[in-house]
């Protein structure tokens, strides 16, 4: 009985079914999974290892990069460049976010900055920061602090925007001075908005690092991938590859739940 | 007349004139290599707008827009195909979620490796930028489809195609059309890293010569040209976001 039920939920449109049910939540993906695996695994068997190494042979390469502490020693490179340039763009982005929230006159300022740039892609400006900067960290924190000062500062603006002036009324007539309203309402408000413009602006920094890693740099993913290309190690570069998954998949769930925790009865309904 | 001359013309000259100075004055007394004076950008766009300026604008939007449409006829396949499928989704959703986490020019190297450098490794890697992005967008579209919409036409006697085609695809086409417009504007980004590791033609190249031989009027027009297309693309998709959605739009 059970077991047809499963079967009319796999297969019956999903518009149909009653329910949000979600049936194998971890056969399912497992299985999906393996079934990708083996088509690799078959497709290897026709290629040479330059080309398309094997599952195992990736996996193998895995664990050697992972005792030989090559693998940890390019993620940290990496993650500490997007960790450096991502504060000091926050820092810098919230404090404008918030004044062209508030000001008119200054978002119009903004604006001309803001409306030509946000469609320059990051990884573009990675000429001009390899020649006013060089090709060391510094050119790489501004290519990040480029990525994560337009998205958090847009967000955080629209945040300020979409305080509701009912909650500010509520609180005042409830006696609450100014420092109270900022404390109570308009940082909560815009909390959840500025985090939103952080996990996209730290999701763009994810995939620009890389490729100014690829670019220029002699550390980091992007290299570690780049120098694998010299001598075919394309095992190697899978390795690195599925390690960007990863940590491009924590990265997104910390700053979701994060979201969710500062966030709380304040979270917009499409959020989250 | 007066307030839109202080409200709006005031500010936007202010922050232009003062980056315009900026710049003159980091040119005159950095260095002209590192902020070209604004007549060498003229004279660079000049001899660029005559020359293959075009040319190479027109093959990478070509590369992008080849890509764009094999990867977002895909992922609407496959989105679709997920949304409607339980199967589908709980087999697939984790691995497209994955695929979807890596950025796209990591996979330049195995790309080069497969198809050599040129046409065919840019414009996998512009399918790899969208296919994912679209195939989430859309299956989301499908499955937050409005039951109640969905039991109306039921009711009203339709079958499931028409159920499909009236209701479904509709109310799933916006999703589909934000997730195309967040993916264009990784193809542009992607675009330009792969031009510079993987081609010789293109936007990207452009700017990868331009760098080397420090011609930095040059990379000025080559990231102005590469601005005003993107803002084009995305106002393409908007209105077309807005003109397709009609009563089910949502804009994001």
């Amino acid at each position: 009985m059970a077991a047809t039920r499963a079967f009319d939920l796999l297969l019956a449109p999903s518009w149909q079914a009653s329910e949000m049910e979600r049936p194998g939540a971890v056969v399912l993906p497992v299985t999906g999974a393996a079934i990708l695996i083996a088509i690799w695994g078959f497709a290897s068997l026709h290629y040479d290892v330059t080309i398309l190494p094997s599952p195992g042979q990736a996996l193998e390469e895995g664990i050697d990069l992972l005792a030989g502490g090559e693998l940890i020693f390019h993620a940290l490179a990496s993650l500490q460049r997007l960790l450096i340039g991502f504060l000091i763009g926050c820092a810098i982005a919230v404090p404008i976010g918030f004044g062209m929230g508030l000001s008119p006159f200054f978002r119009r300022m903004m604006e001309p900055i803001t409306e030509f740039f946000r469609y320059i892609p990051a990884i573009a400006m990675v000429v001009f920061a390899l020649i006013w900067f060089g090709i060391g960290e510094a050119s790489k924190v501004f290519l990040i602090f480029y990525n994560t000062f337009f998205s958090v500062a847009l967000a955080t603006e629209a945040g300020v925007k979409h305080i509701s002036q009912v909650r500010i009324d509520a609180v005042r007539s409830l006696g609450a001075n100014r420092r109270q309203v900022l404390q109570f309402v308009v940082v909560p408000s815009v909390v959840p908005y500025a985090i939103q413009g952080m996990r996209m602006g730290m999701g763009r920094a994810f995939a620009t690092i890389v490729s100014a890693e690829i670019l220029a740099a002699n550390s980091g993913l992007g290299f570690l991938i780049f120098s694998s290309r010299e001598f075919s190690r394309m095992d190697t570069v899978i390795v690195a590859i599925a390690v960007l998954g990863v940590l491009g998949i924590v990265i997104d769930r910390l700053f979701r739940r994060m979201t969710r925790m500062v966030g709380g009865n304040y979270l917009p309904s499409e959020m989250g | 007349m007066k307030r839109i001359l202080l409200d709006r013309v005031l500010p936007y000259t202010l922050t232009v004139v003062l980056l315009l100075s900026l710049w003159e004055m980091g040119s005159r007394m950095i260095n002209p290599l590192f902020f070209p004076p604004l007549e060498t950008v003229g004279e660079s766009f000049v001899r660029m707008a005559t020359g293959d300026l075009w040319a190479q604008v027109l093959v990478s939007l070509l590369r992008i827009w080849t890509g764009f449409l094999l990867g977002s006829m895909l992922g609407v396949l496959v989105g679709i195909l997920m949304g409607g499928l339980p199967l589908a989704r709980g087999m697939l959703y984790s691995v497209v979620e994955f695929f979807r986490f890596i950025p796209p020019i990591a996979m330049i190297v195995l790309a080069v490796s497969w198809f050599g450098t040129g046409d065919v490794a840019t414009i996998f890697l512009i399918v790899f930028a969208t296919v994912f992005i679209v195939t989430i967008n859309t299956e989301d579209g499908v499955y937050h489809v409005t039951r109640n919409r969905v039991r109306a036409a039921e009711s009203l006697g339709a079958n499931t195609g028409q159920v499909f085609r009236l209701v479904i695809f509709p109310s799933t086409l916006p999703h589909a059309l934000t997730g195309m417009r967040v993916a264009m504007g990784n193809a542009f980004s992607t675009i330009i890293a792969a031009e510079m590791i993987a081609a010789d033609f293109g936007l990207g190249f452009m700017l990868q010569q331009a760098r080397v031989f420090l011609k930095t009027g040059d990379i000025f027009v080559g990231l102005v040209a590469l601005g005003l297309l993107g803002f084009a693309t995305d106002r393409i998709f908007r209105i077309l976001i807005d003109r397709c959605g009609g009563e089910y739009a949502r804009v994001a």
